[in-house]
């Protein structure tokens, strides 16, 4: 068997810094600044608003437990391709 | 270049007010008294806001499991 690389996959120090789009399990969506985060994917987001109603957080962190994904380069809303 | 990271900046909020935004539509504001590795947290003079309704609770425990954001030194607005 192959012993896989204890390296994490996902490489968020290159993402510091700029703006992400978090979504979370649950349904919630933020956006913000990424300025920290850890092995546990728990994450110090700032300048955070909360989408779809722009609501302001300011300082967050987020659990890296309940998040689903994120978007790195923004996301743009488009027409259901699949009616 | 000190970046902080989300458990160090969890642990400068002990002892002040924090808002804490649960994974389905509660909200909770508290004093932050204590945390652990699984974010359980311990908070007083708590105020939660379920679906429109606030609730005054005076110390709670409140499960990591479920909470999705923690912004310190906020209030629910």
């Amino acid at each position: 068997m192959n012993q896989l690389p204890k390296e994490s996959i996902i490489k968020l120090q290159s993402h510091i810094n700029k703006e992400i789009v978090i979504q979370f399990q649950g349904g919630r969506q933020v956006k913000g600044i990424l300025l920290s985060f850890d092995i546990q994917l728990n994450l110090v987001l700032d300048e955070v608003r909360e989408l779809p109603s722009q609501r302001i957080l300011g300082l967050v962190i987020c659990r890296g437990a309940l998040i689903n994904s994120f978007a790195i380069d923004g996301m743009v809303e488009i027409e259901n391709p699949y009616i | 270049m000190t970046t902080i990271l989300p458990l160090g900046l969890l642990d400068k909020a002990i002892s002040s007010r924090v808002w804490i935004l649960m994974k389905d539509d509660r909200e909770f504001e508290g004093t932050l008294r204590g945390f652990d590795d699984f974010f359980n947290m311990v908070l007083e003079n708590v105020i939660e806001l379920d679906n429109g309704k606030k609730n005054k609770l005076e110390q709670i425990l409140l499960n990591g499991t479920q909470i999705c954001l923690i912004v310190p030194g906020g209030e629910i607005s």
